[in-house]
C-alpha cells in the first residue's frame, strides 16, 4: 500500500497547460474517477481540480508503476500529447505525499498564501469521490486528518487574519475606523474594476447604501443598479459627501477633484463623525492634505498596497508556524499507518506464544497424570504469567515504534525471528 | 499577619498583572494577555477583600483616610475595566489601565496604613455617599483617560498608515470614542453628586457649604473642565482627537486635585483618622 500524488499547479505549469488538464465539469470529474478506479492496483482515488491545480491522490499497491498508468489516463481522457504536460507534473509518495496534501489543505501551497478557499475545494473534491465510492479506508483517514490540520492551522495561527488584497485591506481599514460597517453609507466616484470590487466588499460587510457618481449619468445609473445604490450627477457629489462615511474615488480626472475645503465642510456638517476616503485613481483624485484633517482618514492606492505587503509578511511568519503544525501532524499520521502494521504483528506473536504454551501444557498433563485440577490450574497460571511477562516489553516497544527507515528493519527482523508469515510454508515442508 | 500587611499582597498582584500586561504588549501573545487578565482579576478581588477587612476591623466605612481612598480608587478603576472588558473584549486597555491601578496602589503604600479611630466629622450619613459617588466619577474619568490615550495611539497609526500585529489588537477608533463618551457622560453626574453631597456633609459637619479648602477649589475647577468637555461634545459636536486630548487634560487636573493638593496644601480633606 502506497500513498501517491500526481499533479501540477500554478508553481509548475502555466495556465495554458492547467486548463487542458483540468476537469471542466463535475460530470467529467466523476467519469474520470470511475475510469481511474478501474485501473488495477489503484485502490482509492480523489481528484482535486481547481483553476490553480490539478492533483490526483491515490492509494496503490506496492511495486506498481502507477505514474505511467495515470499519465496514459490523462493522454486518452483529456486528449493530450504526453510531451505536452509530463514535464510539468510532480510525483510524490508516502511521507512527501501526506505532507503535500496537508500543505494544500492549509493553503500553504496556494498562489495567495494561506487563502481559505482551497480547504473547501478539497472537501468538495473528497465529497465527489466519496459519492462515487472511489475512496476507502486510507483516503478517508487522510482527508479527515487534512481537514483537521487545516482547522488547527486556522485557529492556532493568524495566517487567515491578514487581508492580502487591496479591496479586503480597504474593508479591514474601514472596520478599524468604524468598528462595524453595518448601516454605513458609501460613495463610489468614477468606476474601475478595483473600485467596484472594493464597493462590493463593503456591501457584503454591511454597508447599507452606495451613492454612485459618474461623469456620464447613464453609467452611474448602471453601476447603481449593480450595487442596489443611488445614482448621482457628477456635479452634485460634493454636496452629498456629508451623508457618506466612506468614499471610494477612481476617476480619470487629471487634477484633485476632492479638496480639503470640500471635506472640511462635509466633516463640519457631519458633526465630526469620521470619514474614510479611499483614492484608487492614478493620478490621484483626492488632495493628500485631506488626511491632515481631524476625523478624516485618506488612503491612496500605494498606502493600501503597503498594507497588503505588510500583511503578506505577517502571513509568511504565520506560515512558518503552520509548517510546524503540519510536520507534527504528518508524524502522527505516519504513526497511525505504522500502528496498522504493528497491531497484526503483535497479535501474531501472541498467538505464536499461546500455541507453544498450549502444546507444552498438554504434554505435561500427559506425563504427570497424578496432578490434581488445582495443580494444573497453578501450572497454567504460571505459564500465562511467563508468556505475558516475556511479551510485555516487546509489545510496548512495537506500539511505540515511530517512523523511519530503520523501523522497517525492526518489523522485518521480528517477523523473521518468530517466523511469522512463514509458518504456513514451514508446516507444508514438514 | 495583620490586616495592614495584607496590603502588600494586593500590591504584589497589581504589580504582577502590570508586568504581565507589559509582556502582552511586547509579545502580543493571546495566552499572555489571558493570564494577565486572570491575575488582574485576582488583584481586583484582593483589593476588595483588603478594604472589607479594614472596614470589619476598624468598624467604619473603609474609605475614610487617604490610604483607603487611593485603594478604593484603584478598586473602582479595576472593576470598571473588567465590566468594559466583559462588554467589549478590549484586552489591550489593560496594558494602560493596569499600571494606573498599580501606581494608585503604590502611592497608597506611602500613606499611613494604620487602622485607627475615625474622626467624628467623618461619622456622617453623607460621608459615604460623598466619597463613593466622587470615586465612581473619578474611576470613570480614569478609564476615559486610558481610552483617550489608546485613541491617540490608534489615530496616529491610522494617519501614519502603520500596520502590524499591534494594529490587530487595538480597537476601532469609533469604539474608543464611544467608550470615552460613555465614561464622561456617566462620570460627570457622579462627580456632580459627589460635590453636592460633599457640600451638604460640610454643612452638617462644619456648618458651611463651602470652606475655601484647596481641594474644594481644585475639584470645582476640575468639574468645570469636565462640564466644558461634555459641552463641546454634546453642543459643539466635537469628537475624536480633540475630545481625547481634553479628556487627558481633564484627568490630569483631576489627579492633581486628588493627590497634588494633598501634598502641596493643607486642608481638612487631608484625612487623619487617628487622633
Amino acid at each position: 500500500m502506497k500513498i501517491c500524488i500526481l499533479g501540477l499547479s500554478h508553481k509548475t505549469a502555466p495556465v495554458e497547460i492547467r486548463e487542458k488538464i483540468a476537469f471542466s465539469s463535475p460530470q467529467k470529474l466523476e467519469e474520470g474517477l470511475l475510469l481511474l478506479k478501474k485501473i488495477p492496483h489503484i485502490k482509492e482515488v480523489v481528484i482535486l481540480s481547481t483553476c490553480n491545480r490539478v492533483e490526483i491522490y491515490l492509494i496503490v499497491s506496492d511495486g506498481i508503476n502507477w505514474k505511467e498508468d495515470i499519465i496514459s489516463f490523462f493522454c486518452s481522457y483529456q486528449g493530450l500529447k504526453r510531451d505536452d504536460f509530463v514535464s510539468h507534473l510532480y510525483f510524490k509518495e508516502d511521507t512527501d505525499a501526506v505532507k503535500h496534501i496537508f500543505r494544500v489543505a492549509c493553503g500553504l501551497d496556494s498562489m495567495v498564501l494561506g487563502e481559505p478557499q482551497i480547504t473547501g475545494q478539497l472537501k468538495e473534491a473528497y465529497g465527489i469521490s466519496a459519492g462515487k465510492n472511489t475512496t476507502g479506508f486510507y483516503i478517508n483517514k487522510l482527508m479527515h486528518n487534512a481537514f483537521s490540520v487545516a482547522k488547527r492551522v486556522r485557529t492556532e495561527t493568524k495566517i487567515g487574519s491578514f487581508a492580502v488584497s487591496i479591496s479586503f485591506a480597504a474593508v479591514e481599514l474601514a472596520k478599524k475606523i468604524f468598528e462595524t460597517l453595518e448601516g454605513k453609507k458609501a460613495m463610489l466616484i468614477g468606476a474601475g474594476e478595483m473600485a467596484e470590487l472594493a464597493a462590493k466588499h463593503l456591501i457584503t460587510n454591511g454597508v447599507s447604501q452606495i451613492i454612485v457618481a459618474n461623469r456620464t449619468y447613464e453609467r452611474a445609473c448602471m453601476l447603481a443598479s449593480d450595487f442596489n445604490g443611488v445614482p448621482c450627477n457628477f456635479e452634485e457629489f460634493p454636496d452629498k459627501l456629508k451623508d457618506v462615511d466612506i468614499v471610494i474615488s477612481s476617476t480619470g480626472a487629471p487634477n484633485f477633484i476632492i479638496t480639503p475645503e470640500k471635506i472640511k465642510d462635509a466633516i463640519k456638517a457631519r458633526r465630526n463623525k469620521p470619514m474614510f476616503l479611499i483614492d484608487i485613481a492614478v493620478p490621484r483624485d483626492i488632495d493628500p492634505k485631506v488626511n491632515e484633517l481631524d476625523n478624516c482618514y485618506l488612503y491612496d492606492i500605494d498606502d493600501l498596497q503597503n498594507v497588503v505587503d505588510e500583511n503578506l509578511k505577517e502571513r509568511q511568519k504565520e506560515a512558518l508556524k503552520a509548517e510546524e503544525i503540519i510536520n507534527s501532524e504528518v508524524y502522527e499520521f505516519e504513526r497511525w499507518l505504522r500502528s496498522l502494521e504493528v497491531k497484526p504483528l503483535i497479535v501474531e506473536i501472541r498467538r505464536y506464544f499461546e500455541r507453544i504454551k498450549e502444546e507444552e501444557l498438554e504434554e505435561a498433563k500427559k506425563k504427570l497424570s497424578h496432578l490434581t485440577e488445582k495443580d494444573i490450574k497453578t501450572i497454567e497460571a504460571m505459564l500465562n504469567a511467563i508468556v505475558n511477562k516475556t511479551l510485555h516489553r516487546p509489545t510496548v516497544f512495537l506500539k511505540n515504534l515511530s517512523n523511519g527507515e530503520e523501523n522497517y528493519l525492526y518489523l522485518d527482523a521480528i517477523k523473521e525471528i518468530f517466523g511469522i508469515g512463514r509458518e504456513e510454508k514451514d508446516e507444508k515442508k514438514d | 499577619m495583620s490586616i495592614e500587611n495584607f496590603y502588600y499582597i494586593t500590591l504584589f498582584f497589581t504589580v504582577f498583572s502590570s508586568i504581565l500586561f507589559f509582556g502582552y504588549l511586547i509579545t502580543l501573545k493571546k495566552t499572555i494577555g489571558d493570564i494577565s487578565l486572570i491575575i488582574f482579576s485576582l488583584s481586583t478581588i484582593a483589593i476588595f477583600f483588603y478594604l472589607v477587612l479594614r472596614g470589619v476591623k476598624g468598624g467604619y466605612f473603609p474609605v475614610s483616610n487617604t490610604h483607603e481612598g487611593l485603594v478604593f480608587f484603584a478598586l473602582l478603576c479595576s472593576v470598571f475595566f473588567l465590566i468594559f472588558y466583559l462588554r467589549n473584549k478590549i484586552l489591550i486597555l489593560g496594558v494602560f489601565l493596569s499600571p494606573l491601578v498599580t501606581i494608585l496602589t503604590l502611592i497608597a503604600g506611602f500613606t499611613d496604613k494604620s487602622i485607627g479611630e475615625i474622626l467624628p466629622i467623618l461619622q456622617s450619613f453623607w460621608f459615604p455617599i460623598h466619597v463613593v459617588s466622587a470615586f465612581i466619577g473619578n474611576a470613570l474619568f480614569a478609564l476615559s483617560f486610558v481610552v483617550s490615550l489608546v485613541y491617540l495611539i490608534e489615530n496616529f497609526r491610522l494617519k501614519k498608515k502603520k500596520f502590524d500585529v499591534l494594529g490587530k489588537l487595538l480597537p476601532s477608533i469609533t469604539m474608543l470614542d464611544t467608550i470615552n463618551y460613555f465614561c464622561i457622560v456617566y462620570g460627570f453626574p457622579f462627580l456632580t453628586l459627589g460635590m453636592i453631597t460633599g457640600a451638604i456633609w460640610a454643612q452638617v459637619a462644619i456648618g458651611s457649604y463651602w470652606n475655601n479648602d484647596p481641594k474644594e477649589i481644585w475639584s470645582l475647577f476640575t468639574w468645570f473642565i469636565y462640564a466644558a468637555l461634555l459641552h463641546t461634545r454634546l453642543i459643539s459636536g466635537w469628537r475624536g482627537k480633540k475630545i481625547a486630548f481634553l479628556s487627558i487634560l481633564a484627568f490630569l487636573f483631576l489627579v492633581f486635585s486628588f493627590i497634588g493638593v494633598k501634598f502641596l496644601f493643607k486642608g481638612y480633606h487631608v484625612f487623619e483618622t487617628i487622633r
